[in-house]
Order: C-alpha cells, then structure tokens, then sequence
C-alpha cells in the first residue's frame, strides 16, 4: 500500500497557511494596535471626550486587520517542495519527502518513489512541529492583544499629570464638572471669582468681605483659566464644559457681564431713590414692575451669583431687613465698581467710563503693551521681570518696596502701603485697596505708572499686574524712566508654567480681559 | 526503466568496487570516491599532489578493477597531439601503400594523463575532444571512443616552472578536481608493509564490467533531486560569482570569475553518484556538500588580489557555503 502522499500534502499546505495567516494577522494586528494606542493616548491627553461605545472604533480595527490578514496570508500560494524540503530537515529525513514529491511530479512508480514511501510513512508523524507558529508571530499577537487591553484601560484610568500644569489643571476642571457629588450648592461654596477680574479681586479680597463683595476662598493662581472663564460667564461648575473660547468671546462676555451689573446697579439706584422719596410707609416693598425687571436682568445672565442671592432676597421680600437695607448693600457692592467705572484717569482720559471690577477691557492693556513694544522694540531684557513665583511673598515684597519710586511714579499699593487710595484708577470706593494684609496676600499688586510716549508726548498711566515682567529704562536725555515689557521674559514665564504654545494667546488675552482698560 | 533488482545490483557492484579498491590503495577514501563519481557521471577527473602519493597507482587500480582497457600518457613539453590521438601512418600491405591510422593512448577506457600541465596547450587541448565528446577527430576522420571512458589527470602543484597551467576551458571540462594529501601516519605505515612485504602490490582482479557500469550510470542519472535542493545549488553557484548579490565579500573582493553553469551540472550529477556510493535514493544536503568543494574548486579564478594573496580557493568555498541559506 503507497503512503497517501496526497493527503499529506493537503495536510501540509493546510498547516503552511495557517501558519503564514497568522503570522500576517499577528503582524497586522500588532501595528493596527499599536496605532489604537496611540490614537488613544492622543484622546486622552487631548482630552477629547468621547463616549464609551466609541471604544469600538479602537479595537475593532486591529480585529479587523487581524481577520483580514489571516485570510490574506491564507489565501497565497505557497511553494509546496520548498515546505517539504524545510519539513525534511526539520525532521532529518534527508530531503526524502521533496525527493518523493519530485518524483510524484514525474509520474509513474519507479523504485525510488517505493523506497522513499516506505522510509516516511512512519517518520512523518510529527512534521507538525517543522512547521510551527513562528516565535514572532506569537510576540506579534501577544503585542497586539497588550496594546488593545492598554488602550482600552487607557480609557477608564486616568492619566497622572504634573501639578500645575495647564493639564493637571484641565484635568481638575474636568473632573469637576464631570463630578456628579459636586452638586449647585457646592459650586456656590466653590472658589470663585464672579464677575470681577481676578486681580481686582485679589487686592480687595478682605475689604471685600467687608463690603460683601463677593471674594475669594483660594488663592488666585490656584485657579484655573476655565474657572475664570466660566466666572465670566458666569455659569457654576457643574455647568461648565471644557470648550475652547476665543478672545473675543472673553471680551464678549465682559462687555455682557458689565452690562448687566450696571443695568441691577442703576435699577437698584432708582429703587432706592423711590423708597427715600417715597412717603408712605409701605414704599420699601418691591412694585411688581420692579421685581419684574430685575427679574429680567437676572435672566439676561453674566451676575455673579452674589448678587444674584442679593436680588433674589429683596425680591423674596425678606423678613429679616427691609428692602431698603438689602438694596443699599446691593449698591454698595456694585456701588464702588461703579463709581470707579464711571470716574475718569488722573489725566482726564475722556473715553467711556472703566471699571477695574466688572468692566475689563482688554484692549486698553494691549494696547499700552504695544505702545511701550513701539517705544523700545529692542531693549526687552529680563532685569525688570517681577518673582518667578507668586508665592515667593519676600520677593514680592521687595519688589514692592524696591521698584523705583518718582514724582510720576507713585505706587498705589506695595508693601508701604496706599498713600492715595483715591488715586487707584480713580476709583473711590474700591474696597480693602488701602488694606496692607490684603495687598501682601494677594498675587497681584496695581501699580500707577506714568510715563511719556516719546520726547514730548504726554503722560500715561498704566496698571501693572505683578507677575508681568516690567523694567524701567532710564529715559534719554535726562528724562524720567519708563517702564518696557519683556516680551521674552513674558514667554519664558508662561513656558515655565507649562502653558501650551496655543494656550498662551489666551492667557495673555485673559489677562488683558481682567486688567483695568490699559491706558 | 529502473527496477529495483537494477538499483540493487548497481549499489553491489559499486560497494564490491570500492572494497577492492581500498584493498590496494591505503587511504584516500574521498580521492577513490571521486574517481568513482567521476566514472558514473560520464566525467573526467584531475587529482593535484606532490609525486609519490599514489595517484597512478589509484589510476591503475580503478583500471584493473573495472577490467577496462588502460592507457598511460606522460605529459611532457615535447609531447605532441599526435603521441596523444594517434597519426596516419604508411603502411604496406600486399605491396600496396595506404594511410593507416594508428590510435594514440587516448583510446582506452581510463586514460591517465600524467602531469598535465608540463604538455604545452597545444597537446593538452589535444584532449579537450577526447573528455567532452568523447571522440577524436585526426584529419577528416572522427573515430569515436569507447565507453565507459574517463580521463584521470595529475598535476604538480610544487614544480611550477615549465609548467602549462590548463587554460579555462580545459579545466572546466574537468568534472571534479581532487587533491591528494599526505597519508597520515599509520596510513603510511600500512602502505610501507604493503609495498615492502611479501608480494608487494597486487593489482585486483576485475569486479565489475562495462554493462556494470553503465546500468549503474541510469541509476544515478534516474535518482531524484528535491527541487529545493536544486535551487540550492544553484545559489550556492551564483554565490561564487563577485557580481552576484548573493556572493560573500570575499568572493567579490577576490574572485574575477565565478563557477560555470557546468558546475552547477557537475554539482547536481556528483551528488547523485555520491547518493548513489553512499546507498541511498535520493540526493540528500550532505550529498551536495560532500561534492561542493571538489566539484567548484577549480572553476573559480582568481583576480589580481586575490593571487597576489595566495588566497586559498577552499576557504572562499566555505565561506559561500556559510554564506548561502539553506532555504530560499
């Protein structure tokens, strides 16, 4: 009886195949998933929300690409005595069974082909392992599988971040306003900087707490940009959604946040004039037009929810005070700002009326940047940049008290203290500016500078914000100094902090939004 | 069409050959193969030694062994094409003169060309017909040789002056190219007692015939090949080729021409016979490698570098064999 060399050929190029499949699918999937992990670290660092079904999208490609490899490295043809001639030496056969197949090829049954069947009919048992899933294959499969359980685990783990770090702090924003225990009332509790700019805030945190304006909890610089951005706009955490915003819709829900402060303000004002006016006794109840229209303004949006309690209190007609009361400490808390807003620069700058609190313009502190960028386009150097830190408080301190001191430059606030509480802004009322804990606490300090636009041009005067790298230069000719912004330095700083490239426009314009109207 | 009584008397006769062989000649184990190898093939062999190694004594024992006819030509620079093939003659018969041709020595069935490289290329290319064609053509008369036949030369590698190296296209007709080295030791002793001691030697009695031989030339001819196999022999003969990309960097830092497609034939053939000798049906890896030198080791020339260098030819041989994998 002749060996059944046709059945084992067939056996054979069975085996061949799916061997070859699997080491092209293991290779395919191997790169499809390591692709996966790549796309999702990508999508995590990015932070690019996605649901959870979408993790279909990272593990079905690989899958696939391993199902159509196979069938690809399955469907090729292979070179039968080439297999044999491998099997014959895997098995020491002495290239009997590619012999046989030779002769097989001929046709016939000579001698040779009897003596040849009859040597491999019981030596071919184990040819199986002459052609075995190659080592790489296996490596390949076993990488693709690890990818794919990594990138899926990537999806419910989050990543760690640097502390401080613009994704550390995306990170924590995120984790907030995913936070389903971080319910309304929380977020009232939550730090804040509602509605007023965080540096204003800052140097009349006590005061403000005084005043009942609305202050803050935490230090400024532990906030992140998205906390401001959502106080601008004046949405709680819970609300908040990490979506990327423009420069112009910072400035854009300034102006709205102004505007509707200053709406409560002149309603509360008339309010109150109606009541003192008023002889009768019940005149400090609310009219019905009068609730309904701060009912309106409160539903135009951009109020802090401060003042938001305050309204909802004299609308509620409170039992505990009268109207009256609650609506003088409404317009106290408005009042400062606005009377700040309303009162021009020392210099009798007849533009429209700024407030330092509530009506940020960004435009004004760039714009002054760009004239003192004019001014000395070339002279950027790091000697005027302020502490690299805001919590080096000696150094701020010395900053404060070291910044040289002239007839036009008088410091509003610095570790001697406010000599002209008046002349911040020319604001009157704005609240805790004369207070020296609250000036050494805060990160930011206001500073009056004033300077000259060329030999004969006229005086400016400026805010600086501490942190902002600002270096007086002595004026040619005698001339008083004026103060440069290190553009570079500027740069540095915020590459220090680790502020994305992208990011940093941003920051500059939020900056911009939450200092006083520049000059 | 072989049958199986064919391969077995074939592989008999051949076993029965050998011992006989050995019988006389005392070592040299590979040189007798390949004599051997040579006859089944249809080929011609050239053995290289120094003098007194046994070389035509093997000659003459391969001859008595087989009880074919046996010629001997000494090659010297004065030898003449015409001692080697044979002339025309006068001869006078019944008072009429004629032309009659009188055969050389290259007439036998084992011809011994005995150095070779001291003829001049003349003489020496007096044989180029006689080992590919086997037949001699002396004026407008082609007389054919009779088979079996084979062409055993020698040559000295030590006394190379006023020597004739073979040129390329003689070489190459050669089928394999043995070396004959030093016996060893006890292999010396044992060819003093045989020499010195009672009879001294003793050429063997045939033990196999012309039909022998040729019965025994289809059983190797019919003896299968894996293709695989095939195609290894013919990278292992691309390798020794310096343009090939296939080749070792030394091959192509030393070698000007690589192995002919004749070598790949003789490669193929030689490891057929030598499966055949070693008793098996089928040509195996190590048939190949035991054929691999001795079939290619003088079809490659050398460039300049490389005989300036006295590169050995073995050592490149090995490195092609390294360097060429098993499996395509």
């Amino acid at each position: 009886m002749l060996f059944d060399f046709s059945r084992f050929l067939r056996s054979v190029d069975s085996r061949a195949r799916t061997v070859r499949g699997l080491s092209v699918g293991s290779a395919a999937f191997a790169v499809l998933s390591l692709t996966s992990l790549a796309g999702m670290l990508a999508v995590r660092l990015l932070r690019i929300p996605f649901p959870y079904w979408a993790l279909a999208a990272f593990v079905g490609p690989p899958l696939a690409a391993a199902a159509f490899g196979y069938a690809i490295g399955r469907s090729r043809e292979l070179r039968l005595p080439h297999l044999l001639l491998r099997i014959d030496d895997a098995l020491e056969l002495n290239a009997r069974l590619s012999s046989l197949y030779e002769l097989r090829q001929r046709g016939g049954h000579s001698v040779f082909r009897q003596r040849i069947e009859s040597e491999v009919r019981d030596v071919t048992e184990g040819w199986r392992a002459a052609l075995p899933v190659a080592r790489r294959t296996m490596i390949g499969g076993s990488a693709g599988a690890f990818f794919v359980a990594l990138a899926v685990g990537l999806a419910f783990v989050p990543l760690p971040s640097v502390p401080g770090s613009p994704l550390d702090m995306l990170e924590q924003t995120s984790t907030l306003s995913e936070d389903p225990r971080v319910d309304a009332s929380d977020s009232q509790a939550a730090p804040s900087t509602e509605a007023v700019a965080p540096s204003t805030l800052r140097i009349g945190e006590e005061a403000g707490q005084e005043a009942g304006v609305p202050s803050l909890d935490a230090p400024d610089r532990d906030q992140t940009l998205e906390d401001v951005m959502r106080d601008l706009a004046g949405t709680s955490p819970d609300e908040a959604v990490l979506v990327p915003i423009s420069p112009d819709e910072v400035e854009q829900l300034a102006r709205q946040q102004s505007e509707a402060l200053r709406a409560i303000s002149q309603l509360l004002e008339a309010i109150r004039d109606r009541i003192e006016n008023s002889p009768e006794e019940d005149a400090s109840e609310l009219t019905e037009e009068e609730i309904e229209a701060l009912q309106r303004e409160l539903e135009r949006g951009g109020v802090p929810p401060e003042v938001q309690e305050g309204l909802n209190e004299l609308m509620n007609r409170p039992q505990s005070r009268s109207a009256e009361e609650i609506v003088e400490d409404l317009i106290d808390q408005l009042g400062g700002d606005e009377e700040r807003e309303g009162s021009a620069p020392q210099e009798g700058d007849p533009g429209p009326p700024k407030s330092t609190a509530v009506t940020p313009n960004p435009q004004g502190i760039e714009d002054f940047l760009d004239e003192l960028e004019r001014a000395s386009p070339d002279e950027a150097g790091p000697e005027g940049g302020l502490p690299a830190g805001p919590d080096d408080a000696s150094d701020r301190d010395s900053e404060g008290e070291g910044t040289p001191s002239s007839g036009e430059r008088s410091p509003m606030i610095g570790a001697d203290g406010v000599e002209n509480p008046d002349q911040l802004g020319g604001s009157e009322g704005a609240p805790g500016l004369s207070d020296e804990g609250a000036e050494r606490e805060a990160g930011f300090i206001r500073e009056e500078e004033r300077g000259k636009i060329g030999t004969e041009g006229s005086f400016i005067n400026e805010y600086a914000t501490e942190g902002v790298p600002i270096e007086w230069v002595p004026g040619s000719d005698g001339d008083e100094p004026t103060p440069r912004v290190s553009y570079e330095r500027i740069t540095s700083i915020l590459r220090e902090r680790g502020v994305p490239e992208g990011a940093m426009e941003i920051v500059r314009d939020y900056f911009n939004a939450i200092t006083e109207g520049g000059s | 069409m072989i049958t199986e009584r064919d391969l077995e008397a074939a592989q008999t006769v051949f076993r029965r050959l050998t011992e006989s062989i050995e019988g006389v000649i005392v070592g040299h184990g590979e040189i007798i193969r390949a004599a051997l190898i040579a006859l089944l093939c249809k080929g011609n062999l050239i053995l290289e030694g120094v003098p007194g190694l046994g070389k035509t004594l093997l000659v003459r024992t391969l001859a008595a062994s087989l009880g074919l006819e046996f010629s001997r030509i000494q090659f010297t620079p004065d030898l003449m094409p015409a001692d080697i093939v044979g002339t025309d003659i006068i001869t006078e018969e019944s008072g009429r003169r004629r032309f009659t041709f009188s055969r050389g020595p290259v007439f036998a069935n084992i011809v011994l060309a005995d150095e070779i490289n001291r003829a001049t290329p003349k003489t020496q290319s007096a044989l180029l017909e006689a080992m590919e064609e086997r037949t001699v053509t002396v004026g407008s008369h082609t007389y054919e040789l009779e088979e079996p036949y084979i062409v055993l030369a020698t040559q000295n590698p030590i006394e190379m002056e006023g020597t004739y190296p073979l040129p390329e296209a003689q070489i190459d007709r050669f089928l394999l190219k043995a070396n004959v080295g030093f016996p060893s030791l006890d292999e010396l002793v044992e060819i003093t007692v045989r020499n010195t001691e009672g009879e001294g030697i003793r050429l063997p009695e045939p033990t196999a015939t012309a039909e022998d031989i040729h019965t025994a030339r289809e059983v190797v001819r019919e003896i299968p090949i894996a293709e695989g196999l095939r195609e290894y022999v013919a990278r292992l003969v691309f390798a020794t080729h310096p343009t090939s990309e296939h080749a070792p960097p030394r091959i192509r830092e030393y070698v000007e021409y690589g192995a002919s497609p004749r070598a790949a034939l003789a490669l193929i053939m030689g490891a057929k016979a030598h499966a055949f000798l070693a008793g098996e049906v089928n040509v195996r890896r190590e048939d190949i490698h035991a054929l691999f030198r001795v079939a290619l080791t003088h079809r490659l020339v050398l460039n300049f570098k490389g005989e300036a260098e006295g590169v050995p030819v073995d050592e490149l041989l090995n490195d092609v064999w390294e360097h060429v994998p098993a499996h395509a």
